[in-house]
């Protein structure tokens, strides 16, 4: 049991803040996936939750006890590092047996300790081998099994796969998912920019953008109901369609103007004033379709179409009033549309999204908060 | 197929062969010429001893006493060469003026109608009717192949005799503290610098590198100065193995600090990190990760320092004395520079076994070099 509480935390670097006063609390035995771009402050965070930073200001619980002032190897929490970062001089056993034989563990302790987590992750005849006879995926499950040997609370996982090739990060992604299943005591926090790994593994999501959380949820409560422009933009693949929106009228039925050409009829309710604003209007590719009638349809330059068998990716220019908008649609099969055709959609029903001037979801004459 | 010819790589080849004969040759040279018999040195280059040579020599029979009498004939015999050199005759002569009158084996019949006989192997024979009356014998001219001969005599002298031997013993005694102390220190030292945060820890490395500039050879006198008035103070030698350990350490705790801090700043950050993480505490991240890892920075760092402290004149003259149970064997062999300096067997043989410990060194440790122990920990 242990819950990780974070309390208006705050980090910089220098002159520059790379955590802005972030509050968070990370559930027990929960699998929480801390995603964000680059440079979004999402690795600091991990670090100061494994002891690796020191905090400025804020506070960092974990089951309950302020951890601030506590080296790593006081917090009961395990790491795995991006670059696996094994012991080179020492064989697989001995860099899964290194915690527990600084803790001073009895010999066959260590040794059933490491053979139970090389059964986990299948690696039991590796033990004898040094780290550089490995391959990348093979290293990482070392990196791993030394985190398990520890028997932590808490799991952290810096970016564990971005070394691996496309084919492995799928195979071990899968496993870091059924070793979550076959530990359920433990709390997993696992950092990534991979929002797909993110989707896939996460009970609970934590979008980061600039060393702020832009929206905490479940994988399924991001991708249908984002918070805001920037978490919208961010999960999905390919992104979602944005494009501005002006409002021409309110009440029932209201309707939004593209350009001059394009009005389409918004399922949301505005209040009067909002007549004459500019929104963001946003929807995901899979929730475009070829328009069966006229009604709320809008025509545009096809400019690309990747057809992958299962589905085809068209992506097309809308004409905007002052500038033209690149939309991507995703049609399932294999429609008969080639490069230069005029091709006229419809967004699904109840499939559209509103964002406000300042990027926040707007709904029903609300700001989200 | 076409055969690609790159000048560029033959040139650069052929130049490194260059440079390798330029270097190995003078070393070579010495190493024939300490095994060489002393005369030989004196008077003929160490090329001429690794190939069969023909030399010139005038030898002496013997005189009337060793003569005897057989069936009315006066007879002397014996060998020319002194030991059994290996040497063989190829034609001899009785006069200065024609040395190759007679071939082996044949009889020159002399003024006062002996005869004499040569043969290859060195044996002579003096045959006359009348009696030897000369005390000295003959000189006979030979003109003999040489076969290369290579002795340890000189070795065997100037090991024992010219104490050479405990000078190389003074030297090691020297040099391999003045090289272990300064990297146990440093290593230390590095480790801190490099992954422990404290305050003013830039500028001390700053500091260590600014000193890298400093020549030792300032620092000499006001270094002995202190010594005396330590020595003075606690009444013990000014000039002692620990004291010029201690100038060894001083004189190179920069420059190794500064390259195992090098090496060390290499290791991956990350790896240190799981250490941590592991619950290791700097000593045992030290001792259990950084050190083993660093072996082949402390192989060629051991290499350069040990051969500096073994190489140095300066430190070794100014800090010890030199009687013979201190001088070191760069300090000895100047000496005997001096006072030996017309006996190129001894100059040759003593160079030699200075050199035979920065080689070993150099060829033991040399695998070391080869950095291939940090693969694996990370990607790559």
């Amino acid at each position: 049991m242990a819950e990780i509480q974070i309390n208006s935390l705050s980090k910089s670097f220098g002159k520059s803040k790379v955590i802005k006063d972030i509050s968070l609390s990370i559930q027990s035995r929960s699998f929480t996936v801390i995603v964000g771009p680059s440079g979004c402050g999402k690795s600091t965070l991990l670090r100061m939750i494994a002891g690796l930073e020191k905090i400025d200001t804020g506070e960092i619980k974990i089951a309950g006890k302020s951890v601030n002032d506590l080296p790593p190897k006081d917090r009961e929490i395990a790491m795995v590092f991006q670059s696996y970062a094994l012991y080179p001089h020492m064989t697989v056993f001995n860099n899964m047996a290194f915690g527990l034989k600084l803790e001073k563990k009895s010999k066959s302790e260590i040794e059933n300790r490491v053979k139970e987590a090389a059964r986990i992750l299948q690696i039991e005849n590796l033990l004898d081998r040094k780290p550089k006879q490995l391959s990348g995926g093979q290293r990482q499950r070392v990196a791993i099994g030394r985190a398990i040997t520890r028997n932590p609370k808490v799991f952290l996982f810096d970016e564990p796969l971005s070394n691996l090739d496309a084919a492995l990060r799928v195979a071990t992604r899968i496993e870091i998912a059924n070793l979550h299943d076959s530990m359920p005591d433990a709390t997993m926090v696992y950092v990534t920019h991979d929002q797909v790994e993110a989707m896939t593994l996460a009970n609970q999501i934590v979008v980061l953008s600039e060393g702020q959380i832009e929206q905490i949820g479940s994988p399924l409560e991001l991708y249908e109901e984002p918070d805001n422009l920037f978490v919208a933009k961010f999960i999905g693949s390919p992104a979602m369609n944005i494009i501005p929106i002006e409002i021409l009228t309110t009440g029932i039925n209201p309707v939004g103007k593209i350009n001059e050409k394009i009005k389409i009829t918004l399922e949301t309710k505005f209040s009067s004033s909002d007549k004459g604003r500019e929104f963001h209007l946003g929807f995901r590719p899979e929730n475009l379709m070829l328009a069966k009638t006229d009604k709320n349809s809008f025509t545009a330059d096809v400019s690309l179409v990747e057809s992958l068998g299962e589905y085809a990716l068209v992506y097309a220019n809308i004409k905007g009033s002052s500038s033209d908008y690149n939309i991507i649609a995703k049609l399932l099969g294999t429609p008969k549309i080639s490069k230069g055709d005029q091709v006229s959609f419809q967004i699904q029903k109840s499939k559209m999204h509103l964002f406000d001037e300042e990027g926040r979801r707007y709904i029903n004459g609300k700001k989200q908060v | 197929m076409k055969i690609k010819i790159n000048f560029s790589s033959i040139l650069s080849q052929l130049l490194l062969l260059f440079f390798v004969i330029l270097w190995i040759t003078p070393t070579f040279g010495l190493f024939i010429s300490s095994f060489r018999d002393k005369d030989q040195l004196a008077i003929s280059g160490w090329w001429t001893s690794l190939v069969t040579t023909e030399v010139n020599e005038i030898h002496r029979t013997k005189g009337k006493k060793d003569q005897v009498e057989d069936e009315g004939f006066y007879i002397i015999k014996g060998n020319l060469f002194k030991k059994d050199e290996g040497k063989k005759v190829l034609s001899y002569g009785v006069t200065s003026k024609n040395i190759n009158a007679y071939k082996v084996g044949e009889v020159a019949i002399l003024k006062d109608k002996s005869e004499i006989t040569v043969f290859e192997n060195g044996n002579y024979q003096l045959k006359s009717k009348s009696e030897f009356k000369k005390k000295k014998g003959r000189r006979i001219f030979i003109t003999a192949t040489s076969p290369p001969s290579f002795t340890l005599d000189n070795y065997k002298e100037v090991l024992f005799k010219e104490g050479l031997g405990q000078a190389f013993l003074n030297t090691i005694a020297v040099a391999l503290p003045a090289t272990l102390i300064p990297l146990i220190i440093c290593s230390f030292f590095s480790y801190s610098l490099t992954w422990m945060n404290f305050f003013g820890r830039d500028l001390l490395l700053a500091t260590i590198i600014a000193s890298l500039v400093v020549p030792l050879q300032m620092s000499l006198i006001p270094i002995l100065t202190i010594y005396n008035d330590l020595g003075a103070l606690f009444n013990v030698e000014a000039k002692s193995f620990p004291g010029v350990w201690m100038a060894h350490t001083g004189f190179g705790l920069a420059s190794t600090t500064f390259l195992l801090w090098n090496f060390m700043k290499s290791l991956p950050n990350e790896m240190l990190e799981a250490a941590k993480v592991d619950g290791a505490s700097h000593y045992d991240t030290f001792v259990r990760i950084v050190i083993p890892l660093s072996i082949p920075a402390f192989a060629s760092i051991f290499i350069l320092q040990f051969l500096w402290v073994w190489n140095d004149l300066l430190v070794g003259l100014v800090f010890l004395d030199k009687h013979p149970s201190e001088i070191i064997l760069t300090a000895k062999l100047k000496e005997l520079l001096g006072s030996r300096g017309e006996n190129w067997e001894i100059l040759t043989t003593g160079a030699f076994i200075s050199m035979t410990v920065p080689l070993f060194i150099f060829f033991s440790l040399q695998r070391f070099f080869i950095r291939g122990l940090v693969a694996g920990s990370v990607k790559g």
